[in-house]
């Protein structure tokens, strides 16, 4: 492999990882968020 | 039999493990209290007071990197000092900083030659003088409502850092702060937290237990993959790591204990004297090689 191409590989790598922990990150959270409203609203009941 | 040379030699070795590990006590208690892994103290004072190698003394203090950076963040992440979602971002890019950072570091001893010596003192003195002039300045996190350098960077896509309570961030930011760790790390066998708690707490935002307990979290990474790349390069030795280790894992705990008693400003003030003391150590030896060559 190329070494200018192993370098852009380093470097987007590490950017994708960073996208791929945001998703997972913010899945989590919408999720405990949506399971909150939903007790929320069975207590209510 | 043993003649006395042989004895001179053995007990030269002995004394060497010895001081290491008293020099690694030392860097321990200030691992625990500011969350670097001490390598920035470290392999300067290495290859000054010791003339040891300084390929040798980026990949052992790497090594050595690896084992305080652990140790010191099993503690830290029971006190809850971790912000996970930045922990993670900037240790992608700092595994793949490091990789960067030693082929960097082959490349440059290889075309430099005897002159590395001081172009590795040079680029410590110049590192440690940008940390001082990152603690000079207020942390994002005490001026009430202000932005953190990666808020106000104009590069998206932006993400939120719940933990620290920051929205806004950019990615890119994040992850170039956590690349450009990982190539000191490679290249200077500073684990990075010596740059990264001041990133953290200037450009991040994070507050500063918080910088403190992601940065060793980040430097366990950076460094676990720069030791791999210096191991391959032979610039690693487990004797020196190990004598540095025995010590540094009692201060670590040490200092641990003492940073959750001391107040966020202090602890900045306390950091910033010794990199400040570091500095002037490096710089009277880089006066002392250039007057001697």
């Amino acid at each position: 492999m190329p070494k200018a191409l192993q370098i852009a590989l380093l470097i987007l790598v590490p950017l994708a990882w960073g996208l791929l922990v945001d998703f997972v990150f913010e899945s989590l959270r919408r999720r405990r968020r949506r399971r909150g409203a939903d007790a929320g609203r069975e207590s209510r009941q | 039999m043993m003649g006395l040379d042989q004895i001179d030699a053995y007990l030269a070795g002995v004394s060497l493990l010895a001081a290491l590990a008293g020099l690694g006590l030392g860097i321990g208690v200030l691992t625990g209290l500011f969350g670097v892994g001490g390598a920035f103290l470290v392999n300067p004072l290495m290859i000054i007071l010791f003339g040891m190698n300084e390929s040798v003394v980026v990949g052992s203090g790497l090594c050595f990197s690896v084992g305080t950076a652990a140790s010191g963040l099993s503690r830290h992440v029971r006190l809850g000092n971790v912000e996970a979602k930045t922990f993670l971002i900037l240790a992608g890019g700092a595994s793949c900083g490091a990789v960067l950072g030693t082929w960097l570091h082959e490349h440059a001893r290889s075309v430099q030659g005897d002159g590395f010596k001081l172009t590795v003192l040079l680029c410590y003195l110049v590192l440690l003088i940008v940390t001082i002039g990152l603690l000079m300045r207020r942390p994002a996190a005490e001026r009430e409502g202000a932005r953190s350098v990666l808020q106000r960077l104009p590069v998206p896509p932006r993400i939120e850092l719940p933990g620290a309570g920051r929205k806004g961030v950019s990615l890119p930011g994040l992850v170039g702060v956590g690349l450009a760790a990982g190539v000191v790390t490679g290249l200077l066998g500073i684990g990075g937290g010596v740059l990264l708690m001041p990133l953290m707490l200037v450009v991040v935002g994070l507050t500063a237990h918080q910088a403190v307990g992601t940065a060793l979290g980040v430097v366990l990474f950076g460094a676990a993959v720069g030791t791999a790349q210096h191991g391959l390069a032979d610039n690693v030795s487990l004797w020196v790591a190990m004598a540095l280790l025995s010590g540094s894992v009692v201060g670590v705990q040490i200092g641990a204990w003492v940073s959750t008693r001391l107040k966020a400003r202090r602890l900045r003030q306390y950091f910033a004297v010794i990199v400040l003391l570091a500095a002037v150590l490096v710089a009277a030896d880089i006066i002392k090689e250039l007057t001697a060559g």
